[in-house]
C-alpha cells in the first residue's frame, strides 16, 4: 500500500542520512516519539478497547457495538499510527426510548500537524477523507458529516500550537446539530447507530494524525421522577394504586418504568401516577445523568394535555443541576425539585406529557481539555417526553381514604370533573352520588383498570359489614365485579353504595358519611313510595314498593343522597320515573320515600365508613 | 352541673335504657338473636353436635366447582391461613346471543363455612339481621335445602335463597334476564322468567350437594 511505502522510504532515509545531520535527525526523532505519544484531542471520551474497532471495508449495517451509555454512544477513531490499515470504521448502537424528540449529534473534527520534523505530513500533500453517521435500524442516514481534509483545509477550523506535545499545530472543527427522530420514537423505542470511518491515501504516516469523533443521543438523560418525595403538602399526596399495590419509590426510572398508564392493570413497568390538591402546583423531584464531561445541565420541561394542547400546569421551570458520582459510583445529578409555572383548579384525572429538555450543559474543568466544546452543544435539545396520570383533587384526602387509591381517584376525579377547588362540598357530594347512581364510569376513560359493568340496587342482594355505627365496604371487591368481563349488574345493597360514596367521597378530602335510617321501635320502616331502583330500574318498565328493615343513604351532614332509589309515579307495572332523591333534609326526604314512616320514630345513625375485606360471619 | 340539669340528664339515661329496651341496637348481638328466633333458626335442633361429627374444615372445593362448572368469578373474603373460609362470586348464563343483543341472567353467591359446627346458623342469622328486606322461611318448593332454607321473590329483580348445612352458608342470588345491546350497551329486562324460581332453587340443590362432600376437620384426640 503507497503509505507503507512512504513510511518504508523515511526509515530508509534515515539510514542513509550523513553523519552531521546525526545530531539534528535525533533531536528529530524525539519530536517525532513525543508527537506519537501525544494526548488525543479528546482525551475525556470513555472509548472501546481498539479491538473493537472494526476492520477496513466493514459495511455500517452490520452489528455494530452496543453503546456504553443507554440512550447515547460515542465514536472516536484516530489514524496516523504505524501499521494501522485504513480506512478505519467503528459504529455503536444506542436505544432512543419512545417518546425522544430529538437527538443531539455533535461532530467533532482533528488534525495534527506537527512542525520541524521535516516530515510533516508529506510536505503538506497528504489528506484524509471522514465520514461520520447517524443511522436509523434500517440503515438510513439521518445526518451525515462528510469530507475530504488537508492542511489546508484544517487551517481554516480552529488551530492552535499543541501545548501537550510540542512542537505541532493542531485545528479542529466542531459542527452540533440536532435530529428530529420523534417519528422513529412514536410507537416505541428506536435503535439508533453513530458510525464514524476515516482513512487516508497520502500522508506522512506515523506523524500526521487526524481524529474524528461523535456523540449522539440523550446526552442529558432523565434518570429518575419522584413526585411524593417528602412528608407534608408541598409534593405530591401520598397514595396507592389499590388496597395491595403501593406506588413504588420512583414513579418514573429510565429504563425500568417507562411505560404510560392506561386502562391495563399497574405493572413493574407502568409509570406510577401522582395527585396534587386543587391550586397546588406540581413538584417533581428530578436525577438526571449525564456524560461525563457534563459538570452539570439546565432542564426545564413543557407540560401539555396528552392531545398536545396546552395543560393547566404550564411548565416545570428550568433549573440547573450538577453532575457528581452517586454511591454507585455513576455520574448522576443532585436530585431537584422542579415546579410548575402555573397550578390547576378543575378537578380531573389528566394524562400529562412532560417534555424534557436540555436547555444547555456546562463541561467539567479538565485541565487535559484542548476543545472549547462547550461552544459546540446546541441550547434545547429534546430529550424526552414522559407521560403521567395527575389527579388534581378537590381536597388534600381524608379519612379510610387518607391514602387514596389511584383505582379510586378514576372514579371520584371523572364524576367530578365539572368541579373546580371552589366548588361547593354540596355539589361535590351530589355528583358522586349521581355518579354512582348512573354508573357514570362506564361513560370516561379510566386507568389502572377497565369499569365496565353497571351497578344495580338489589336489597337482598349482599353482605354488609360491621355495624350500624361502624362499616366496612369491600372496595377491592366492588371494583374488581366492576372491571369483570360480565354482561349483568353489580348488584349492591344500599350500604354498599353508600359506604362506596363516602369512600369516593374521602378520596376527595370528603367526609361524607352515610345515614343508617331505622325504626327506633324495633320493627319494620313503613312501606316505600313508588320507587326505581338505581341501574335495574333504569332498564324496566316496572318500578317497586318495598318494607325494609332499615336503608341506607349517602349524606352531608344532614343533606340525604339516596344512591339506591329514585322516586317514581304511577304504578307498580307502569310507572314513570321521577327525581333523584338529593339534597334532601330528614323530614322531606322520609315525606318522599316513606311518606307514612313518622319522623318521631326514625332513628338516624352516621356510621363510620372504612376500607376492608367483609364476611358475613 | 346544675340539678335541674342533672335530672334531665338522668331522665334522658332512663329513656334511652327504655329505649334500648324495646329495640336492640341495629345490627348487634341482641339484634341477631331476637332474629334468629323470629326465623326459628334458634329453635332448630341438629343432630351434628350429639352426634360428635366434625364442622367442614373449608369452602375451596365448592368454590373450585363452581368455577369449573360455571366458569365463575370467585373473590375470597376470608381465609385463615391458606384454608378458604369465605367467597363471594358471580357467574352468567347466556341464553341469546347474535350481533346485537346479548341475553344473560346473573348469579351472584356468598358461600362460608364457620369454625364452629353452630357456625352455620349463626352466620344465616347474621346475614339475615343484616339484610335491608325480610326473607320468608321455605324454598320455593316448600321442600328443604341443606338443614334450614329462606327465600325471597322480588318481582322484576329475581329470586334469592338463603340456606346453611352444618357450619357452611349458603346464599344465591338469581337475576332476571336482561338484554344487552351490544352497541351501546343499553339494557332491558325482558319478560319475567317464569321457572327463574326452580332455576334457582335447583342450583342451591346442586351446591347443598357439593357441601356434603366437603372435608371436615380432623376430630381433636383426646
Amino acid at each position: 500500500m503507497h503509505h507503507f511505502r512512504v513510511v518504508f522510504g523515511f526509515v530508509l532515509s534515515m539510514v542513509l542520512v550523513l553523519p552531521a545531520q546525526l545530531q539534528a535527525q535525533t533531536d528529530a526523532d524525539a519530536k517525532i516519539h513525543r508527537v506519537r505519544q501525544r494526548r488525543s484531542l479528546f482525551p475525556n471520551l470513555r472509548l472501546p478497547s481498539a479491538r473493537a474497532i472494526k476492520s477496513p471495508g466493514v459495511r455500517f449495517t452490520q452489528t455494530c457495538d452496543p453503546s456504553w451509555y443507554p440512550h447515547s454512544a460515542v465514536v472516536f477513531i484516530t489514524i496516523g499510527i504505524e501499521g494501522e490499515p485504513t480506512p478505519v470504521e467503528y459504529c455503536s448502537t444506542f436505544t432512543a426510548p419512545q417518546g425522544t424528540q430529538q437527538a443531539g449529534v455533535t461532530y467533532s473534527l482533528g488534525f495534527h500537524l506537527p512542525t520541524g520534523t521535516g516530515v510533516d505530513c508529506g510536505n503538506g500533500t497528504c489528506h484524509f477523507n471522514y465520514n461520520l453517521r447517524l443511522l436509523d435500524a434500517n440503515g438510513n442516514t439521518l445526518n451525515q458529516l462528510s469530507g475530504y481534509a488537508t492542511p489546508p483545509v484544517a487551517a481554516t477550523w480552529t488551530c492552535y500550537d499543541d501545548p501537550e506535545s510540542p512542537p505541532a499545530k493542531a485545528c479542529y472543527s466542531t459542527t452540533p446539530v440536532v435530529v428530529d427522530v420523534s417519528s422513529l420514537t412514536a410507537n416505541g423505542p428506536a435503535e439508533l447507530t453513530l458510525a464514524a470511518s476515516l482513512g487516508t491515501e497520502i500522508g506522512a504516516w506515523g506523524v500526521t494524525q487526524m481524529e474524528v469523533a461523535a456523540a449522539a443521543g440523550e446526552l442529558v438523560s432523565l434518570r429518575t421522577l419522584k413526585f411524593d418525595y417528602e412528608a407534608g403538602t408541598n409534593d405530591a399526596v401520598g397514595m396507592k394504586i389499590d388496597e395491595t399495590t403501593d406506588i413504588p419509590e420512583f414513579e418514573w426510572q429510565a429504563g425500568v418504568r417507562e411505560t404510560p398508564a392506561t386502562e391495563a392493570a399497574f405493572t413493574s413497568e407502568t409509570i406510577a401516577p401522582a395527585a396534587y390538591v386543587s391550586g397546588q402546583p406540581l413538584r417533581v423531584k428530578a436525577q438526571f445523568t449525564g456524560l461525563y464531561e457534563y459538570q452539570g445541565a439546565v432542564v426545564k420541561a413543557t407540560i401539555t394535555m396528552a392531545d398536545g394542547s396546552p395543560s393547566p400546569y404550564g411548565e416545570l421551570g428550568q433549573q440547573t443541576v450538577s453532575f457528581d458520582y452517586d454511591e454507585n459510583f455513576e455520574w448522576v445529578s443532585t436530585p431537584l425539585v422542579l415546579t410548575s409555572t402555573q397550578s390547576a383548579t378543575a378537578i380531573a384525572a389528566r394524562d400529562l406529557k412532560f417534555n424534557w429538555q436540555i436547555v444547555s450543559v456546562q463541561y467539567r474543568e479538565d485541565a487535559y481539555r484542548t476543545l472549547p466544546w462547550w461552544l459546540a452543544f446546541p441550547s434545547s435539545v429534546g430529550s424526552r417526553t414522559t407521560t403521567h396520570r395527575i389527579y388534581t383533587l378537590y381536597r388534600a384526602p381524608v379519612d379510610s381514604m387518607a391514602v387514596p387509591w389511584a383505582k379510586a381517584l378514576e372514579l371520584s376525579s371523572g364524576m367530578m370533573s365539572t368541579l373546580t377547588g371552589s366548588s361547593t362540598e354540596e355539589s361535590a357530594v351530589h355528583l358522586i352520588a349521581d355518579g354512582i347512581f348512573y354508573s357514570r364510569w362506564t361513560e370516561y376513560d379510566t386507568r389502572f383498570f377497565k369499569p365496565v359493568r353497571h351497578y344495580g340496587y338489589n336489597p337482598s342482594a349482599n353482605c354488609s359489614c360491621g355495624s350500624a355505627t361502624a362499616q366496612l365496604f369491600n372496595l377491592s371487591n366492588v371494583l374488581s365485579r366492576l372491571a369483570a368481563t360480565e354482561w349483568q349488574w353489580v348488584e349492591l345493597q344500599c350500604n354498599d353504595s353508600s359506604n362506596f360514596h363516602a369512600i369516593l367521597a374521602s378520596s376527595q378530602g370528603i367526609t361524607a358519611r352515610p345515614t343508617y335510617i331505622y325504626d327506633t321501635r324495633g320493627i319494620q320502616l313503613q312501606p316505600t313510595a313508588l320507587y326505581s331502583r338505581a341501574g335495574i330500574g333504569l332498564c324496566s318498565t316496572g318500578c317497586w314498593i318495598d318494607q325494609f328493615n332499615y336503608h341506607q343513604v349517602a349524606s352531608l351532614g344532614e343533606p340525604l343522597y339516596d344512591t339506591s332509589a329514585r322516586s317514581a309515579t304511577g304504578s307498580v307495572p307502569v310507572c314513570t320515573l321521577g327525581a333523584n332523591l338529593y339534597g334532601l333534609l330528614h323530614a322531606a326526604y322520609l315525606a318522599a320515600a316513606f311518606p307514612t314512616q313518622p319522623l318521631s320514630d326514625t332513628g338516624f345513625l352516621r356510621p363510620t365508613v372504612g376500607v376492608g375485606g367483609c364476611t358475613c360471619q | 352541673m346544675s340539678r335541674p340539669v342533672v335530672l334531665g340528664s338522668l331522665a334522658f339515661l332512663a329513656l334511652g335504657v327504655v329505649s334500648a329496651q324495646k329495640a336492640p341496637e341495629p345490627w348487634s348481638k341482641e339484634h341477631r338473636e331476637k332474629v334468629a328466633r323470629e326465623y326459628g333458626i334458634s329453635d332448630l335442633k341438629l343432630p351434628y353436635k350429639d352426634a360428635g361429627e366434625p364442622p367442614f374444615s373449608t369452602a375451596q372445593p365448592v368454590a373450585d366447582w363452581l368455577k369449573q362448572r360455571f366458569k365463575a368469578h370467585i373473590y375470597p373474603s376470608l381465609t385463615r391461613g391458606s384454608v378458604l373460609k369465605e367467597f363471594t362470586g358471580e357467574f352468567s348464563n347466556t341464553s341469546v346471543e347474535d350481533e346485537v343483543k346479548v341475553i344473560v341472567s346473573g348469579v351472584n353467591f356468598i358461600i362460608s363455612v364457620a369454625d364452629t359446627i353452630e357456625g352455620g346458623g349463626n352466620t344465616t342469622s347474621n346475614f339475615l339481621a343484616r339484610s335491608q328486606v325480610n326473607y320468608e322461611k321455605g324454598s320455593f318448593s316448600g321442600s328443604p335445602v341443606g338443614d334450614w332454607t329462606a327465600r325471597r321473590f322480588d318481582r322484576g329483580a329475581g329470586a334469592s335463597l338463603v340456606f346453611f348445612r352444618k357450619n357452611a352458608f349458603v346464599f344465591l342470588s338469581c337475576g332476571e334476564a336482561i338484554e344487552v345491546a351490544k352497541a351501546d350497551k343499553s339494557r332491558r329486562v325482558i319478560l319475567p322468567d317464569a321457572s327463574l324460581r326452580q332455576k334457582c332453587e335447583d342450583l342451591a340443590r346442586d351446591i347443598d350437594a357439593e357441601l356434603v362432600n366437603l372435608p371436615v376437620a380432623a376430630k381433636e384426640v383426646k
